[in-house]
C-alpha cells in the first residue's frame, strides 16, 4: 500500500519571465530516498524548494506528510520546516562563528529546547557521524567532508520527516563524498527518514531507491537507479 | 591597473556607489566638524588679544610708605585703567575705567576717541542690555554713552563689557590702577591655553566616532568587494595593484568628502557662532581657519585616506577566489587593557603628586591631561577584548537560539562589532568625566539650610571713604522695592575684624546667634562669601564688642524684595555710596563670580559635544548592524530557512549590539565618574562628588534610546534581505 509523505500536484512556478516549473505531478513515500535529477536550469531547485515550503508555487499544492504546504503562511510553514524537515547544500550551510556543537544544537534551541539537553544530543548526533572529537572546532577549521557531516547532524537532529539534499556532496572529493552518502543514508534508513536528494552526478543518483528527471521545468521520467 | 579596469571594480552597482557616497559622507562631516575646532583653537589667542583690555597688564602706580598712590604727571603718551567686575541680573559686565590726558596721543582700535570722565562705550550686547532696562537700574552707572565698542575689542558678540572715561585722579586713586604705554594689548591672565587643551580634546571625542563612521562604511558590502578583489588577483593582479586601487578609490572619496567638508563648515559655523566660549559667543571669524590651513586639512584628510586604504588592503590579502574561508579576528586578549590602565596609572599618579606637593605643576598638569586621553582611547582599545569576555560568558549561559547565534559573532568578531558602538562609549565616557566633575559645584546655599547667611535678596556695598550713615540711609532706603537699609562701620578695636552693627540691622539682614548687646561685630564678608565646604570660607559668629564706639561706614546694606527691578536699581543706586572699587553685590553675584559660569559654559560644551558623538555614533550603529545583516544575508538566510522566525533574528541582531554596549558602556560611565573623582575628591578644596544634574541622565537616556532606534532600523534590512523567495540556496 502506498504510503505517500509528499504529494505534489499542478506546481508552476515563474521567476519573470522564466518559467522554472511548468505543471509538475511528484509523489514521494515515506522513507524512500529520491533522487531528483537534471541538467543547470532544468527547476530542479525551485521544485525542491516548493516541496519543502521554502517558497510557494505559483499554482498547484504540496502536501506534506498531510499538511498542505500551499495553505500555510511563510511563519507557520517555517515551523513545518522547524519540525518535520532537514536541509544540507552543497556548501555555506554552517554557520562559521559557531562550534560544530552549537551549529548542530542549534535547531533544537529554535525549537525550545533547553541548552543542555540541545547540547546532549548535538553531541550524539555528532560521535555517531565520526565527529565526537571536533565537537568544538569551528567549520573553517573542519575539512569539508568533516563540515558536511556536521551539516547532516544538524539536519537530522530534530528527527524530520523529510530531508532535503541538494548536491550535498558536490564540493568533495569521490572518496570523501561515499563516506558522506554512506554515513548519511545509514542513518536516515535507520530512522526511516525519506530524503529528497537532487544531483548532477549518476554516481550519487545511484543511492536512492527512485530517480526523477527534471528538464524545462517538467519531469521528463521517473527510473530505478542503475547500482553504481 | 588601468583606469577603465579599475572602475568596473569600484563602480559596480548601487552597493558601491553607496558604500563611495557614505564615505564622502563621512568625510565631509567630520572636515567641516574639525574645521570648526580648528579656527576656534588657532584664534582662541586672538580672542584673548582683542578684549586685553578688560584687564590689562601695564605699571603699578608707586605708593608711598603709608600706602598713598602718588599721582603720576598726565602725559600725553600715558593713560591709566583700572578694571573691575560689574553686574546686572546675574551676569557678570566687565567694566574698564581709563583716564587720559587732555591732549593725549592715544588712540583706541578703530580710532575711537578715548572717552572722556562721564562718558562710555559699551558693546552691542551690554548696549541691548542697557536699552531695555530702565536707566535707574543699570544706564545710571556709567554716565553718557558715547558709542558701541567694535568687534575688534571684543571677544565675541556677547561680551558684557564697558569702556567708561574718568579722571586722572580718580582712576590713579582706584585699587589695581595701572599706567600704560597706549592702550592696552597685553591681557594679564589668558585663559585660552585651558581651553585649547578643551577644544583638543573635544576634537578627539568628535574624531574618535567618525573616524569609526568612516570605517564602517568603509566596510559596507566588504564580502562582495573580497570576492571582486580576490578575482583580480587570480587574473593576475598583484598584492601591491590591488592596495594601490584601493588607496586611489579612497583618495577620490575623501578629497570629495574633504572639499564638500569646506562647504559643511560653512553651514555649520552661524550654529557654532551661538555657542558660549570662554565667556563670550563666537564671531565666525574666530571659527575660520585660515586659507593654507584649510587647504592643508584637505591634503591632510585625503593622504591619510589613502594612505589607511592601501595598508588595510596591503595586509588585507585577499588571496583568490575559493581559496579562502571566512575567517575570524585575530583574539585579542587582555593586553589590549594596556593602555587603559597606563591612563589610569598615570591617572592617579599625577593626582597623587599634586596632593603631596611632588614635582612641578606643568607636569603634573600634562599627566592629568595625558592620563585622561590614554583612558578615553583605552577605552576604544579595550572595548573589543571586554567584548569578548562578556560574549564568552553568553556563549556558556544562552539557552536560546537568537543568544548562541549572537554570541558566537562577538566571540569571533569582537572588534567589529565594538566599533559600532565605540564613539558612544566614548562620549559617555567623557561626558561622565565632565558631569561628575559638575556634580561638586554647589548651587547657592539658602540661609534656610545654613542660618547666619546674608539675606538672598540683600545687595552689600562695601562703602567708599567718608560716607555718611545718615544720608546712606535716605539715599538707598527711598529706592522702591527697599525693605531695610542696614549699616556697618568699622570697629574701634584692634582686634576686632568685621563690622560693627546695631542688633536690628544685623537681624535684618540674616545675622543670627546675636549676643544681648546692643551692638555686635558682624562677620558681614563671612555672611556674603560662605557657600559650604567648597567656597573655603565660612561665618565667623556674631561677637559682642565691649565699646560702642564706631569708625567709618564700612559696609551698607540694603535689602530687597529680591524681584530684579528692585535689586538693580538698588545696586545702582548703591553705586553713589559703594567704595568704586567694588561693585555692590548679592550673594548670588558672589558665588557666580566664581566657577559656576565657567562650569556651565563647560557642560553645555560637553553636552553639544555628546550631542554630536552620539548622534554620529547612532548613525554608525545602524550603517554597521544594516551592513552586517547585509554582508551575513546566507546565514541568516539559512536560518530562516532551518524555520528561525524573524523575531528571533531581530533578537540577534540586537544582542549583538546590546552585548558589546551593555560590556562597556557602564564601565566607560564608572570611569568617567572615577576621574572626576580624583579630579575633585583629591585635588579639590574639600569638594565632594555628588550625583550628576539631570542633564546627564537624559543625555544618557537620549543615547540609549538612539542606540536602541539604530538597531530597531535595521530590522527592516534583516527581513528584506532574508526573503527566501530572493535566497538561493545551494
Amino acid at each position: 500500500m502506498a504510503d505517500p509523505i509528499i504529494t505534489a500536484t499542478g506546481l508552476t512556478k515563474s521567476f519573470g519571465p522564466t518559467q522554472a516549473l511548468r505543471g509538475i505531478d511528484l509523489s514521494v513515500e515515506r522513507g524512500e530516498v529520491l533522487a531528483v535529477m537534471g541538467p543547470s536550469g532544468s527547476g530542479k531547485s525551485t521544485l525542491v524548494h516548493c516541496l519543502a515550503g521554502v517558497i510557494s508555487p505559483d499554482s498547484g499544492s504540496v502536501v506534506l506528510d498531510g499538511t498542505d504546504l500551499t495553505a500555510l503562511s511563510p511563519d507557520q510553514r517555517a515551523k513545518v520546516r522547524l519540525q518535520r524537515i532537514g536541509f544540507v547544500f552543497q556548501f555555506g550551510q554552517l554557520l562559521p562563528d559557531l562550534t560544530a556543537t552549537d551549529n548542530v544544537a542549534l535547531p533544537l534551541l529554535m525549537a525550545g529546547r533547553s541548552r543542555r539537553a540541545a547540547n546532549t544530543q548535538a553531541i550524539a548526533w555528532l560521535d555517531r557521524l565520526g565527529l565526537g572529537d571536533h565537537a568544538d572546532k569551528s567549520p573553517g577549521s573542519m575539512s569539508g567532508g568533516q563540515a558536511q557531516r556536521v551539516a547532516i547532524a544538524r539536519a537530522l537532529v530534530t528527527r524530520p520527516a523529510v530531508l532535503f539534499a541538494d548536491e550535498p556532496t558536490g564540493s568533495l572529493d569521490s572518496v570523501s563524498s561515499e563516506s558522506v552518502l554512506g554515513a548519511m543514508l545509514e542513518v536516515v534508513r535507520e530512522a526511516g527518514t525519506t530524503v529528497v536528494l537532487i544531483t548532477h552526478d549518476a554516481r550519487t543518483a545511484a543511492y536512492a531507491d527512485r530517480e526523477v528527471i527534471v528538464r524545462d521545468g517538467l519531469l521528463s521520467g521517473a527510473y530505478a537507479p542503475v547500482p553504481a | 591597473m588601468k583606469p577603465g579596469a579599475a572602475r568596473i571594480l569600484v563602480l559596480h552597482g548601487g552597493a558601491a556607489y553607496r558604500r563611495l557616497a557614505g564615505i564622502v559622507a563621512g568625510v565631509s562631516l567630520g572636515v567641516g566638524l574639525l574645521l570648526i575646532l580648528l579656527g576656534a583653537f588657532l584664534h582662541m589667542p586672538d580672542r584673548d588679544a582683542r578684549s586685553a583690555w578688560v584687564d590689562p597688564q601695564g605699571a603699578w602706580l608707586e605708593a608711598t610708605e603709608d600706602g598713598e598712590v602718588i599721582v603720576p604727571a598726565a602725559t600725553s603718551t600715558v593713560m591709566l585703567a583700572q578694571s573691575s567686575q560689574d553686574y546686572f541680573d546675574g551676569s557678570i559686565i566687565s567694566v574698564m575705567r581709563m583716564a587720559t590726558a587732555p591732549d593725549t596721543d592715544v588712540t583706541l582700535p578703530s580710532g575711537l576717541a578715548p572717552p572722556a570722565p562721564g562718558q562710555y562705550y559699551a558693546s552691542a550686547a551690554m548696549i541691548d542690555v542697557i536699552d531695555a532696562a530702565p536707566a535707574d537700574q543699570l544706564g545710571q552707572r556709567y554716565g553718557e554713552r558715547l558709542g558701541e565698542l567694535p568687534a575688534e575689542m571684543l571677544k565675541g558678540p556677547s561680551q558684557r563689557a564697558v569702556l567708561v572715561g574718568a579722571g586722572w585722579d580718580a582712576v590713579a586713586n582706584r585699587a589695581g590702577a595701572v599706567m600704560l604705554e597706549g592702550f592696552p594689548s597685553e591681557t594679564r591672565y589668558s585663559a585660552s591655553t585651558t581651553f585649547q587643551v578643551i577644544l583638543a580634546i573635544g576634537a578627539i571625542a568628535i574624531l574618535v566616532p567618525i573616524v569609526l563612521l568612516i570605517s564602517i562604511v568603509g566596510q559596507l558590502g566588504a564580502a562582495e568587494r573580497r570576492d571582486r578583489f580576490a578575482t583580480v588577483r587570480l587574473i593576475g593582479a598583484g598584492r601591491r595593484a590591488v592596495a594601490w586601487l584601493s588607496a586611489w578609490e579612497m583618495a577620490a572619496a575623501s578629497a570629495v568628502g574633504a572639499v564638500l567638508g569646506v562647504g559643511v563648515a560653512a553651514a555649520l559655523t552661524p550654529l557654532a557662532t551661538r555657542l558660549t566660549l570662554n565667556g563670550a559667543t563666537t564671531y565666525a571669524a574666530d571659527l575660520t581657519p585660515s586659507l593654507a590651513w584649510t587647504a592643508a586639512m584637505v591634503v591632510g584628510v585625503t593622504a591619510l585616506g589613502a594612505a589607511t586604504a592601501w595598508w588595510r588592503a596591503f595586509n588585507d590579502d585577499v588571496g583568490a577566489p575559493g581559496a579562502t574561508r571566512e575567517r575570524a579576528e585575530k583574539r585579542v586578549t587582555a593586553w589590549r587593557a594596556l593602555t587603559l590602565g597606563l591612563g589610569v596609572v598615570l591617572m592617579v599618579g599625577s593626582a597623587w603628586m599634586a596632593r603631596s606637593g611632588i614635582g612641578p605643576v606643568v607636569l603634573v598638569s600634562y599627566g592629568l591631561i595625558l592620563g585622561f586621553a590614554l583612558i578615553a582611547f583605552g577605552i576604544v582599545i579595550a572595548g573589543p577584548w571586554l567584548t569578548r569576555v562578556a560574549s564568552s560568558a553568553l556563549r556558556r549561559f544562552a539557552s536560546r537560539a537568537s543568544a548562541v547565534v549572537a554570541a558566537g559573532r562577538l566571540e569571533r568578531h569582537p572588534r567589529s562589532t565594538f566599533r559600532s558602538v565605540a564613539g558612544l562609549v566614548v562620549a559617555v565616557f567623557i561626558v561622565s568625566a565632565f558631569a561628575g566633575s559638575a556634580s561638586a559645584i554647589q548651587g547657592l546655599i539658602e540661609p534656610k539650610d545654613r542660618p547666619g547667611l546674608l539675606d538672598p535678596h540683600a545687595v552689600a556695598a562695601s562703602a567708599g571713604p567718608g560716607v555718611d550713615a545718615e544720608a546712606a540711609r535716605a539715599i538707598v532706603g527711598d529706592i522702591e522695592g527697599v525693605e531695610h537699609v542696614a549699616i556697618g562701620y568699622w570697629p574701634e578695636e584692634d582686634e576686632a575684624s568685621g563690622a560693627l552693627m546695631s542688633r536690628a540691622d544685623a537681624r535684618a539682614i540674616g545675622a543670627t546667634d546675636l549676643p544681648s548687646s546692643e551692638g555686635a561685630i558682624i562677620d558681614v564678608f563671612g555672611m556674603l562669601a560662605d557657600n559650604g565646604e567648597g567656597s573655603g570660607i565660612s561665618i565667623e559668629p556674631p561677637r559682642e564688642t565691649s565699646t560702642a564706639v564706631r569708625g567709618d561706614v564700612s559696609y551698607v546694606i540694603a535689602v530687597t524684595d529680591g524681584t530684579t527691578a528692585s535689586i538693580e536699581r538698588t545696586r545702582t543706586a548703591l553705586f553713589g555710596v559703594a567704595n568704586p572699587d567694588l561693585a555692590p553685590l548679592t550673594r548670588a553675584d558672589y558665588a557666580n563670580a566664581g566657577t559656576a559660569e565657567v562650569t556651565n559654559e563647560l557642560a553645555i560644551m560637553a553636552y553639544l559635544g555628546m550631542a554630536i558623538a552620539i548622534g554620529i555614533s547612532a548613525l554608525s550603529l545602524a550603517v554597521a548592524t544594516a551592513a552586517a545583516a547585509l554582508d551575513r544575508k546566507r546565514t541568516f538566510g539559512l536560518l530562516r530557512l532551518a524555520g528561525m522566525p524573524v523575531r528571533q533574528l531581530r533578537s540577534t541582531v540586537s544582542i549583538e549590539a546590546t552585548v558589546p554596549l551593555a560590556a562597556t558602556l557602564l564601565a566607560s560611565a564608572g570611569l568617567g565618574f572615577g576621574v572626576a573623582w580624583l579630579m575633585i575628591e583629591v585635588l579639590g578644596n574639600g569638594l565632594s562628588v555628588d550625583w550628576p544634574d539631570p542633564r546627564y541622565w537624559w543625555a544618557i537616556a537620549a543615547a540609549l534610546a538612539i542606540a536602541a532606534a539604530s538597531v530597531t532600523a535595521s530590522f527592516g534590512a534583516v527581513r528584506r534581505s532574508t526573503e527566501l523567495e530572493s535566497t538561493r540556496f545551494e
